[in-house]
């Protein structure tokens, strides 16, 4: 199943990664265990739901400093953070910068469990979104020029008439326009065209216009 | 010091009373012996001695007399400039004039001076000018005469070759002082002694206080022995005065002096003595306008040196001037409490016992200023003393608290390294059994056991864990107070801690704090200790190294706006690159007595309060360790 969750551990004391590995085995999940933070980074990425337990306190970069390396690099990874001895400030920074949760040494199984598992479904909701995204993307390159512009007017609020009026053309031009958009960009109906429209973000017109 | 100086005074003028008697004894000796020499030269030799003859009335010498004789001597005799005999009688005349023994003893006078001639006759005093006027023509024929205090020649007609110097106790003039210097004055005690010379100047005392201010009670107190007299003067009231006149024998035939009278009597007076004469000064009188027997004896020396270089002098020629003074003791004037400023214009005050300021006025200031300068030089040593042992005390309190806060300090840091480094194994433990129970076959019958067996060793791996926790929250590097802190002020005053360490250690500091730096908001000793811990290990790693440089530099600055920065940089050994991370690691040291703590706490503190902490090896030598704290302005 190498489409599955997978759950990394990033922990330079190897009893505690082999034992934390064996846990999150045992509830069936799948687990690829590192010693430090450059060996994760050096990790192939795979297109997978996933989730990262790591340790705050290591040799060389920190738990903190790959919180921020990922960030920076556009990486969307859920993280829940271990210490061995948390305090206030580092937790409410490792929070800050989007963890799951942070967790102090030793901890229960079930809580470990339902961390990694809201960082597994975090993972699976922005990758969902993420997939659609690019689907809506994919349909919305698919329009001429002309289909573009219908679609912007439209999500406006704007009847044919007014479209026509607004690009110069003819009504009976527009509804054709109208037809071919809604079919290549698979909405059932003008509230389906808003939201889709939504995710593709903030309207390009001005590039639309012109490609 | 005023009382011995007084004693020595007193001292010294009886001393010197002593030996002017002593000088007119010997002298009279002398002159006793001389007559047979002289005679035998008289003869042919016309630079034969001049030869005076002296007369005393009295048996001896009296202060007054040797006051007079010795004046009157030594200005013939250095007048003269020629030998000069002076021949000296004390006739002892009886009180009442007795023809027969003036006959006798004339006639033994005769017989004693058959050989000489005399160019001149000096009585003293009233009662020897009569004898000499009698005794002239057989004793000294054609002699002239000159006499020394005569009061009055009264009714004595005077041949033509006489002359003297008349002497007048100043009575009236000696109230009128003692009036001006007491105005409260009511009454006047007149005492005199039994001689007739006594009696003769009482009488004459007695007739000018006839005419005296109505407003005074005048007693005349004579005719006593010495001690009732002593005894009425201790009784007298307030508002009296004494005057002496002269005591030369009391009322019991005890021949005495006026100055010995009148010790006496001063010692049990209640009230001050005033007296007539000069012989009585320096013995306990006020003073007064005085006889001076002394100026008697010039003036008279004077008159006999003219005779002598053949003028001729007659009554004419008597001085009747005052050769009285106004003379006041100021001792005495001080004893009764008398004010100096009221005494006659030109009046002579002798014993005037300089005041120690003005006898040692220098050395006086100068010891008072060097006294001063010992209390001010003692008073700023004290201060310093007081102030040094204050700051000592801050000092001691500070250091104190920091010695407090790094052990604190280190058992938390121990405690929070214990708890790492035990969690760890304690997380691995407990996460093996939870993985364990997930691995047990529920089918097995005897899973329940195992189950449990496992959750046992869950529950303990729990209790083990809590246990380190609660240790480490008793001794938490926790937020401590925080206030709004000058770092540079915290790093000079941990510097003037380390002062003495440094300077034995060899190390030059170099401080480049930046003016106006921000606060940092934080805990004032944790940040001490951060500062104490870099120090401390700058002057460790130099403590070995060979170089003569021994530099350390803590730089303040606020590179980028709401971040402060400390660099402490050292010339010591320095650090392998690799090994760099490490060194904030606990228990990692380069120092055989080091714990491997300091810089394990710094960066505890330093992260507690928002900060990074870094270290980088210099390019040349040694280390810097970088510490970054978030301002007070830029949270």
């Amino acid at each position: 199943m190498t489409d599955g969750p997978i759950v990394y551990v990033v922990d330079d004391d190897a009893s505690f990664r082999k034992a934390v590995s064996r846990l999150l085995r045992s509830a069936g999940l799948e687990v690829e265990a590192l010693a430090s933070a450059q060996e994760f980074l050096g990790h192939p990425v795979v297109d997978r739901p996933s989730c990262l337990v790591l340790d705050v306190r290591m040799p060389g970069p920190s738990g903190m400093d790959l919180q921020a390396a990922l960030q920076e690099a556009g990486r969307d990874i859920p993280i829940v953070f271990m210490t061995g001895h948390g305090d206030v400030s580092t937790s409410v920074r490792a929070m800050k910068g989007g963890a799951v949760d942070f967790l102090e040494k030793p901890f229960r199984a079930p809580e470990l469990l339902a961390c990694v598992q809201r960082g597994l479904a975090r993972s699976q909701q922005s990758r969902a979104e993420r997939a659609e995204r690019i689907a809506i993307e994919r349909r919305y390159a698919a329009l001429t020029s002309r289909e573009r512009d219908v679609l912007r007017l439209v999500v406006t609020g704007l009847l044919n008439k007014q479209i026509a009026g607004n690009l110069g053309i003819a009504e009976k031009t527009v509804k054709i326009h109208r037809g071919h958009m809604m079919q290549k960009m698979e909405a059932g109906s003008v509230a389906e065209l808003v939201r889709l429209a939504q995710k593709l973000g903030p309207p390009d017109s001005e590039a639309g216009a012109r490609a | 010091v005023g009382f011995l100086i007084r004693a020595f005074v007193s001292a010294t003028h009886r001393a010197r009373v002593l030996s002017i008697r002593l000088l007119g004894v010997v002298v009279g000796a002398l002159v006793f012996q001389l007559p047979a020499w002289a005679g035998a030269a008289s003869a042919a030799d016309a630079d034969r001695p001049r030869q005076a003859l002296l007369l005393y009335a009295e048996s001896r010498l009296q202060p007054a007399i040797v006051e007079a004789d010795a004046a009157f001597r030594s200005t013939v005799s250095s007048g003269l400039g020629a030998p000069m005999n002076f021949n000296t009688e004390f006739l002892d005349l009886p009180p009442t004039a007795s023809t027969a023994y003036q006959r006798r003893l004339l006639d033994l006078l005769q017989l004693k001076y058959e050989d000489v001639h005399f160019d001149l006759v000096v009585p003293f005093q009233i009662r020897a000018l009569r004898f000499a006027l009698d005794a002239r023509a057989e004793l000294a024929p054609g002699a002239p005469i000159v006499f020394m205090a005569v009061p009055s020649v009264g009714d004595l007609e005077l041949p033509r070759d006489v002359s003297g110097v008349q002497m007048s106790g100043d009575s009236i003039d000696t109230l009128g002082a003692a009036l001006r210097l007491q105005p409260e004055t009511q009454r006047v005690v007149v005492v005199a002694g039994t001689t007739p010379l006594d009696k003769i100047l009482l009488a004459s005392v007695r007739a000018a206080f006839a005419d005296g201010p109505a407003h005074l009670e005048f007693t005349y107190v004579t005719d006593l022995p010495l001690d009732a007299v002593a005894a009425k003067l201790a009784t007298l009231p307030d508002k009296t005065i004494v005057l002496l006149v002269s005591f030369l024998q009391d009322s019991a035939g005890r021949a005495l002096s006026t100055p010995e009278a009148l010790e006496r009597l001063v010692e049990l007076s209640r009230v001050p003595i005033y007296g007539l004469s000069t012989v009585a000064m320096g013995h306990g009188i006020v003073g007064g306008r005085l006889v001076d027997f002394k100026k008697q004896g010039i003036m008279a020396g004077d008159l006999a040196l003219r005779l002598l270089r053949g003028e001729k002098l007659g009554p004419a020629d008597i001085v009747t001037q005052t050769t009285n003074i106004f003379m006041f003791d100021a001792r005495q004037l001080r004893r009764w409490g008398l004010d100096e400023s009221r005494l006659p214009p030109g009046s002579v005050i002798l014993f005037r016992e300089p005041l120690l300021w003005d006898r040692y006025r220098w050395p006086i200031i100068g010891a008072l200023a060097l006294i001063l300068l010992e209390s001010v030089l003692v008073a700023g040593l004290v201060v310093q003393r007081i102030r040094g042992k204050r700051l000592e005390a801050e000092a001691a309190v500070q250091r104190g608290q920091l010695a407090h806060a790094q052990r604190v300090t280190v058992a938390g840091e121990l405690a929070a390294t214990l708890a790492h480094e035990i969690n760890q194994p304690l997380g691995a433990i407990v996460s093996n059994a939870e993985a364990a129970c997930g691995l047990v076959d529920p089918a097995e019958p005897k899973r329940t056991d195992l189950l449990e067996t496992l959750g046992d060793i869950i529950d303990d791996g729990h209790r083990a864990s809590e246990v380190i926790g609660r240790l480490r929250a008793m001794l938490r590097t926790g937020v401590a107070e925080q206030t709004p802190c000058d770092l540079n002020l915290l790093i000079v005053e941990v510097l003037k801690f380390l002062k003495g360490d440094l300077a034995r250690a060899r190390v030059s500091t170099d401080l480049r704090l930046r003016e106006d730096l921000p606060l940092v908001r934080g805990n004032a000793i944790q940040l001490q200790q951060v500062i104490l811990n870099l120090v401390l290990n700058a002057e460790a790693a130099m403590a070995d190294g060979a170089g003569e440089l021994r530099r350390l530099t803590v730089e303040t600055a606020e590179r980028t706006p709401g971040t402060v920065e400390v660099c402490v940089r050292d010339t010591g050994v320095g650090v392998k690159e690799g090994d760099l991370e490490g060194i904030f690691k606990p228990f990692v040291s380069t120092k055989a007595s080091g714990l491997g703590l300091g810089l394990s706490i710094s960066r505890s503190i330093v992260e507690a309060h928002g900060g990074t902490i870094r270290a980088d090896r210099n390019p040349d030598l040694g280390l810097s360790v970088h510490v970054k704290l978030p301002s007070d302005a830029g949270r």
